[in-house]
């Protein structure tokens, strides 16, 4: 092309190349945009979305409200300032007093500050020595004030040894102690699947013979039934609440212990807890750090969190785990496996 | 964590500042300065322009061809050489040597760079070669000439260099801008540019010396904004004021004695003006000239002047003494100081000076029609009017009255500047003034260095200017 | 809504043309179509110019759109990053073709060994969980790896900071700077603070001794920034500030190159034929561009010395307009602004420090150079991320851009993992209540 036509082109193409340009920039611009608030919406339906458990005061002095619920995230600073993760308005820590992380292993790590004083169920330390880990049912005495850990479901640890659920706190009705061996466990589980056998058991020949004494009584004049146990229904059996409700009835001779599972790995004479999971599919977690997930279909998050998915088929809200709902599970949980705590 | 976030928003933002301002510093500095940038004569962006387009005709304002491009494509200009090197420091020469000349400062234009597309296009398929555009100055070079030749012929200033710039006062208009020594640029030789006295600097423009005794216009325009019936205080002059450790003279050793501040400006008197100055003190001083532009900026669109200077940094009191009179590094270019006399004759308002009358393209589109502008306003119009009266004095029976012209009531002051060059003690002159005429609203600078009397040498250079915007000016 | 059904929905809305990706990536590859078309047409026909409108757009469909499927990687950072490159190419080859010179398509290889490292600083943040022993690993062999030029070094534009490893010459001060975000934001997310306090101090003199200043200048306020991130310590981060401004002083008297370089930031125009050529031509270049530019391949960009690294900006501004410039000065605002989102969405301070310090290095650095070609500041020798030539500036704004990319993939991941425990616990808190199941 003659350079004077090059020219012109090129003088008429600039207009060209800037509007493209305009329009990139815009259409990044609103992309971003366009992120944010979808990542907005995610953390208001995920209202605990990174976080990993509460503290729950205990006894809280003056200054804290008994039985508070404050939420922990995965790494972050606790003192008396507004500005750290764990706001406490007590007199006697300082504006930043301590460090916590979450470590998977090992549980919560408490790190406080130089000069600053904190206790781990009785163990005290002050200032960046070894720092000391919480795990799910620790006790935090700091200030003048006690919390209790809880974590959420899925943040597991292995419970160490003193950190036992005290009896003098008003005791859950039939939690079995939440400390035994492998062994123990094994047995309190046979025990219970065997009472709940039992109970099963004798509901359902009460109600066969309820049935016949109703089919008897049309055929024929009622006749008080004899050697029948209780007019009354024992009481239903006590589901597990965790298992599920096609569960096939137990017969009795064809017990077997089942194993674990869920790997498990700790120490002979460690202590842990009964996993939370049913028995169908392990509990799922985030992918293991160790392995390189294969894509599965074509995209590398299988399940990404598109939110066009929220928007388009959006469930109605109660769908998602609401406060009270997720509260309720966690007192649940709570209740269940640590001996209780505060009755709320 | 929660720290940490904030923390991260807080740094973030920063950053984007940064940015942003080097953004905005980029717009700016584009739209402010890049015709300056751009129209530096080194610009190989012409060199390889003018391969490909035809350089556009400089006209004077009176139609007078100033340069325009031959058959072989070189640029030619006046055919006498006369004509052509008085009026070398306003175009500027071929090669560069004469910084920001129309020649190159207005290349954009004679180059074809602002040239639109639809043209370009009608162009190319009429098969024509393009062409600039044809800029036509505000300025009349037969003055040029004419200046040139009233140096010559005044004894003391024949071949002392100077320079010499009129101004319509109304519109702003430059109608004439003289360097001297002038050269010839169609012929540029090896005496040219060892000469001493460097031909290839415009005085009118880049110099910036002492402007003496013409700036007491300033000083009593200060004065009689602060201080209070300074029109009827008497003065002492006694031939020698005591500043400090240092006697501040007059010219010629002349003692006024007793002397009110109209006389003062009409003899000239440095006493008086030493002690006003003291009177008012430096910042009231300071306060006035950069009402009339000293210290600033001047980013005029059409031309390149450099800054006029009054000092701002604290000084002792015969330093702000011989301020009053327009020395001790008060410093001025011929061209502000002709702007300050044009603000006394136009009832305080100070115009900018422009010199593009038009600009239009070989095919008739206009591209550019003369605008005036207000640069300024640099005092109150009751205070012009006292100047003037003053400044009539000047001329009338004072320091100024070889700038007489019949027929026109001439306004001015004259200057005796004293700098120092190569250590020695030299004393330039300077007349400024303008013609107080609705039919000629001229006025004028003339600065001979090395002249030593303002009344004696640059006066008649200045009735020589204005004889002829009386004779050949409607 | 069964795990099929969402399945379904995502998938239909995958094909959605509507998409922010889609919609940026179209656009993209329409501007780099047109720009290597029109600059093959100058002259005569550029049978490789004329490949590249085509290859180009292909590469940055399959760079922009198939990539993050395979890899974790953040779309809009890698939109953005690979429009930067595909500029520079598409500038480069216009002052490719009256150069004779071929620095585009060795961009457009740079550019892959770019997405390489990229990849492997994303694999880097997310798969190493124990940085306690690697760091030290990390600190020593960058240290090693930046004292290298010293001893082996070769000098170019008056600083010593390169190493020619057969044939390919090398500035390790640019690897050096991944390491040392590494660094500082593992010392400083544990608090330690004289680890890392010495690993800069020590950089710093290595860089002062090669006479490397621009890179010296981006290391200082880096670290300056994350450390005012981690601590919040406002008077240290003051104190650390002027002695910031207290070094360049004592810098500016002792050196006299630095002198030069302040001189003719203020008065380029004294120094024409000497050292202030540079940045005389950069701004006639820039002012010739005016608002809209003279055109894609006309002007006079050679004129520029090193027009190619540092002072490509000038050629854009001057090709393109001042206009197209700030354009591009906003797309890096909005990688800063993504950055930023993924530093406050970090789960741990480790991952967070580390994104902020990737997102102000960016910043920093494309201030420094935007600020020296438009005379704001004076010049220094970086070079312009993503957009300039070279190797090593490539593949260190990749690694930048990696490592924010795999911390916002860590964040996705633990977002993910939230969301399922939350449907989990929905499970549950459904059971307790339910009568007979």
């Amino acid at each position: 092309m003659p350079i004077e036509i090059y020219e012109i082109v090129a003088q008429g193409a600039r207009y060209w190349f800037l509007f493209l340009m305009a329009l990139i920039v815009w259409r990044s611009y609103r992309w971003f945009v366009r992120d944010r608030r979808q990542r907005k919406k995610r953390m208001r339906l995920l209202p605990d979305a990174g976080y990993i458990g509460e503290m729950v005061v205990i006894d809280g002095g003056d200054e804290l409200q008994k039985g508070a619920a404050l939420p922990i995230p995965r790494e972050g600073t606790l003192g008396r300032s507004r500005m750290n993760d764990l706001c406490l308005p007590l007199q006697h820590i300082k504006n930043k007093h301590c460090w916590f992380c979450y470590d998977r292993e090992e549980g919560l790590r408490m790190e406080p500050y130089h000069g600053c004083t904190i206790a781990i169920d009785g163990e005290e330390r002050t200032g960046r020595r070894d720092p000391l880990y919480m795990q799910h049912g620790s006790r935090l005495t700091i200030g003048g004030a006690e919390l209790r850990l809880r974590m959420f479901a899925g943040f597991e640890t292995a419970l160490r040894p003193s950190a036992q659920p005290t009896n003098d706190e008003n005791g859950a009705p039939q939690a079995a102690p939440a400390i035994m061996t492998q062994e123990q466990f094994a047995q309190w589980q046979a025990q219970q699947m065997q009472q709940q056998y039992i109970q099963q058991m004798t509901y359902l020949q009460w109600m066969a013979q309820q049935q016949a004494i109703a089919a008897a009584s049309t055929a024929a004049p009622a006749s008080t039934p004899s050697g029948n146990p209780s007019p009354l229904p024992p009481t239903a059996p006590e589901s597990d609440g965790y298992e599920p409700s096609d569960e096939p009835i137990y017969d009795a001779s064809s017990y077997a212990p089942p194993g674990p599972s869920r790997q498990i790995e700790f120490d002979h004479g460690m202590n842990f807890y009964p996993p939370t999971d049913s028995e169908e599919d392990p509990w799922p977690y985030a992918p293991n750090p160790d392995a390189f997930p294969m894509p599965e279909e074509e995209d590398f998050y299988a399940q990404e969190l598109d939110e066009d998915l929220t928007d388009a088929a959006a469930p109605p809200k109660s769908a998602y785990v609401g406060h009270d709902e997720s509260e309720a599970a966690k007192k649940a949980f709570w209740d269940r496996y640590l001996g209780g705590g505060e009755k709320r | 964590m929660k720290q940490l976030r904030f923390r991260f928003r807080a740094l973030a933002l920063i950053v984007i500042g940064l940015l942003t301002v080097a953004g905005v510093y980029g717009v700016y500095s584009v739209s402010t300065y890049g015709s300056r940038w751009f129209s530096n004569a080194r610009n190989t962006r012409y060199q390889s322009a003018k391969r490909t387009v035809v350089q556009g005709d400089i006209i004077d304002r009176n139609g007078v061809v100033l340069a325009t491009v031959d058959e072989e494509g070189n640029r030619v200009y006046q055919s006498n050489i006369k004509s052509r090197s008085a009026i070398v420091h306003l175009i500027g020469d071929n090669e560069g040597n004469v910084a920001n000349g129309v020649d190159s400062f207005q290349a954009n234009y004679l180059l074809g760079f602002e040239t639109s597309l639809t043209e370009r296009v009608t162009a190319l398929l009429r098969g024509e070669t393009r062409r600039g555009d044809n800029v036509t100055l505000t300025a009349d070079s037969k003055l040029c000439t004419a200046i040139v030749d009233a140096f010559a012929s005044g004894e003391v200033s024949r071949g002392k260099a100077g320079a010499a710039v009129v101004l319509n006062y109304q519109t702003g208009e430059l109608l004439a801008m003289v360097s001297l020594p002038v050269f010839d640029p169609m012929n540029i030789s090896e005496t040219v540019t060892q000469n001493t006295q460097h031909p290839f600097w415009n005085r009118a423009l880049q110099s910036t010396l002492p402007p003496g005794s013409t700036f007491k216009i300033i000083t009593t325009a200060a004065a009689l904004e602060n201080l209070s019936d300074v029109e009827s205080l008497i003065f002492t002059c006694t031939g020698a004021t005591q500043v400090m450790d240092q006697l501040i003279r007059d010219y010629n050793n002349a003692q006024h004695g007793e002397i009110t501040l109209a006389r003062a400006f009409r003899v000239s008197c440095n006493n008086t003006f030493s002690q006003a100055a003291l009177l008012m003190g430096d910042n009231a001083l300071r306060k006035t000239a950069e009402s009339f532009g000293f210290n600033d900026n001047f980013l005029f669109r059409d031309i390149v002047v450099e800054n006029s200077v009054y000092p701002t940094s604290s000084r002792n009191d015969v330093e702000v003494a011989w301020s009053g009179v327009g020395q001790s590094q008060v410093a001025a270019t011929p061209l502000h100081m002709c702007m300050v006399a044009a603000a006394i004759a136009n009832d305080g308002v100070m115009m900018e000076p422009r010199l593009l009358s038009k600009v239009e393209s070989p095919s008739g589109v206009v591209r550019l029609k003369y605008s005036q502008k207000i640069y300024r306003r640099a005092l109150s119009a009751e205070l012009a009017q006292k100047i003037d009266g003053y400044m009539k004095d000047v001329v009338e029976r004072g320091t100024g009255t070889r700038a007489q012209v019949d027929g026109l009531t001439i306004a001015g002051k004259t200057g005796s500047a004293e700098s120092a060059a190569n250590g020695q003690n030299v004393t330039h002159a300077w007349f400024v003034g303008y013609i107080d005429d609705d039919a000629y609203p001229y006025a004028c600078c003339v600065f001979v260095e090395e002249g030593s009397s303002g009344g004696s040498v640059a006066a008649p250079i200045a009735k020589t200017i204005f004889t002829y915007l009386k004779n050949n000016t409607k | 809504m069964s795990k099929r059904q969402a399945y379904e929905a995502y998938r239909k809305e995958r094909q959605d043309k509507r998409r922010p990706d889609r919609r940026m990536c179209s656009a993209m590859m329409l501007f780099f179509f047109s720009g290597f078309l029109l600059i093959s047409l100058k002259n005569e026909i550029a049978w490789q110019g004329l490949a590249l409108s085509i290859v180009v757009p292909a590469l940055i469909y399959v760079a922009t759109m198939w990539l993050p499927r395979f890899f974790p990687a953040d779309k809009l950072l890698l939109s953005i990053a690979n429009f930067l490159c595909a500029l520079g190419v598409l500038i480069l080859y216009s002052t490719d073709l009256d150069g004779g010179t071929s620095r585009g398509i060795q961009q457009a290889m740079y550019y892959g060994v770019g997405i390489l490292v990229m990849l492997f600083c994303i694999m880097l943040v997310r798969y190493i969980r124990r940085w306690s022993f690697f760091i030290y690993v990390i600190m020593f062999g960058a240290a090693l790896l930046l004292a290298l030029p010293l001893a082996i070094g070769t000098e170019q534009n008056g600083a010593t900071n390169w190493i020619n490893i057969g044939g390919t010459s090398l500035q390790p001060s640019e690897i050096v700077k991944l390491a040392l975000l590494l660094v500082l934001s593992y010392f400083m997310s544990r608090n330690r603070l004289l680890p890392w306090l010495l690993f800069a101090l020590f950089s710093l003199g290595v860089l002062m001794l090669q006479k490397d200043l621009g890179t010296a200048l981006i290391y200082y306020f880096t670290a300056l920034f994350m450390y005012y991130a981690a601590t919040g310590n406002l008077l240290m981060t003051g104190f650390g500030l002027v002695g910031a401004a207290g070094a360049s002083v004592a810098g500016y008297m002792m050196f006299a190159h630095v002198k030069k370089r302040v001189a003719i930031w203020r008065n380029p125009w004294m120094y024409y034929e000497t050292s202030g050529y540079q940045i005389v031509q950069m701004l006639m270049a820039i002012a010739s561009g005016g608002l809209f530019g003279v055109g894609l391949g006309l002007g006079s960009p050679r004129v520029i010395p090193v027009y190619f690294t540092d002072c490509i900006f000038a050629v854009i501004c001057e090709q393109f307009g001042i206009i197209f410039g700030v354009l591009v000065l906003v797309m890096y605002v909005i990688m800063i602004l993504r950055g930023t989102s993924i530093a406050t969405s970090a789960r741990h301070s480790f991952h967070g420090l580390l994104a902020l310090g990737a997102t102000s290095m960016l910043g920093i650095q494309t201030f420094v150079i935007i600020g020296g070609v438009l005379k704001l500041i004076p010049l220094t020798g970086v070079t312009m991320p993503f957009v300039s030539y070279g190797g090593t500036s490539m593949v260190s704004c990749m690694g930048l851009i990696g490592l924010l990319q795999g911390v916002d993939s860590l964040n996705r991941d633990d977002l993910s993992y939230d969301y399922e425990i939350s449907r989990s616990l929905q499970e549950t808190a459904d059971l307790p209540d339910a009568d007979n199941r």
